[in-house]
C-alpha cells in the first residue's frame, strides 16, 4: 500500500534524525575528553546517511527513504592548548583536546530537530489526505 | 441479459446462477475475512509496540505512533467498507418484489 510506504519513509527520516541527535549529544558530552580507549583525545563523530534507491513499480512511485550507512570520525586535527599542569600534557606542555566545535554542534542539533519536525509534518499531511479520502464515502 | 438470450447462447440458467452463487459467495467472504485479519494484524502490531515502549525496550516513540496511525487508518477504512455493506444490504431489503 503506497500510503503506508510514505509513512515508512517519514518514519525512516525520523529514525535518522534521532540517531543524529544521539551522536551530537555524544560529541557534546565528550567535548573535553582528552583520553579514549584507543589513546589520544576524543574525535568528533559524524553520521553518514544514504538515500535508498527509489523507483516506479506497477505505475506507483516507491520512495526509498533514507538509511544510516555508518558513523565516521572527523579527521581534522585536535585542538592544541598550552597547559603544562594538565596530566595529559605532552613533553612541550600542550594538551590535545577533541576537535569538537560547540557552535557547529549546536547548529547541527537545531537542524536535526527541524528536519525531524519536517518529517512529522509530511507524515501528518499523508495521514490527513488518507482521512480526507475516507470522507468521500460519507 | 434476457432469458431468451441465455437460452440462445446454449447455457442453462441453473448453471449460471450456481456459478455466480458459488464464486461470488466464497470470494466475497474471503475478501472481508482477509481485510479483517489485515486490520487485526495492524492493531496487534500497534498494541505490541505500545507494550514494548511501556516495558522500556529500545523502541522509538515515532515508530509506536506510526504503528498506531496505521492501525487507526486501516480501521477507519474497514468501518467505511462496513457502512457501505450495511447500507447496500438495507437497500436490498427495502426493495419491493
Amino acid at each position: 500500500m503506497s500510503l503506508f510506504s510514505s509513512f515508512a519513509v517519514s518514519a525512516g527520516g525520523m529514525d535518522v534524525e534521532r540517531t543524529r541527535v544521539e551522536i551530537i549529544a555524544n560529541n557534546l558530552a565528550n567535548a573535553q575528553t582528552t583520553r579514549t580507549e584507543r589513546g589520544g583525545p576524543f574525535r568528533r563523530q559524524l553520521l553518514r546517511t544514504m538515500a535508498r534507491p527509489a523507483g516506479y513499480a506497477d505505475g506507483a512511485f516507491l520512495g526509498g527513504g533514507v538509511e544510516i550507512k555508518g558513523i565516521d570520525e572527523d579527521p581534522s586535527p585536535p585542538r592544541l592548548i598550552y597547559d603544562p599542569s594538565h596530566p595529559e600534557a605532552n613533553a612541550r606542555g600542550y594538551v590535545s583536546l577533541p576537535n569538537v566545535n560547540l557552535v557547529n554542534e549546536m547548529v547541527n542539533l537545531l537542524v536535526a530537530g527541524r528536519v525531524y519536525e519536517a518529517n512529522i509534518t509530511a507524515f501528518q499531511e499523508a495521514k490527513g489526505m488518507a482521512l480526507k479520502a475516507l470522507e468521500m464515502g460519507r | 441479459m434476457s432469458a431468451d438470450a441465455v437460452k440462445a447462447a446454449g447455457i442453462s440458467q441453473d448453471r449460471i446462477s450456481t456459478q455466480l452463487k458459488g464464486t461470488s459467495e466464497t470470494s466475497f467472504r474471503d475478501l472481508v475475512k482477509n481485510y479483517l485479519s489485515q486490520v487485526n494484524d495492524l492493531q496487534l502490531k500497534a498494541s505490541g509496540s505500545i507494550e514494548d515502549l511501556a516495558l522500556g525496550k529500545n523502541v522509538e516513540i515515532h515508530q509506536v505512533m506510526l504503528a498506531m496511525e496505521e492501525a487507526d487508518i486501516s480501521l477507519q477504512l474497514l468501518l467505511q467498507i462496513r457502512n457501505k455493506l450495511v447500507e447496500s444490504y438495507q437497500e436490498v431489503m427495502r426493495m419491493q418484489i
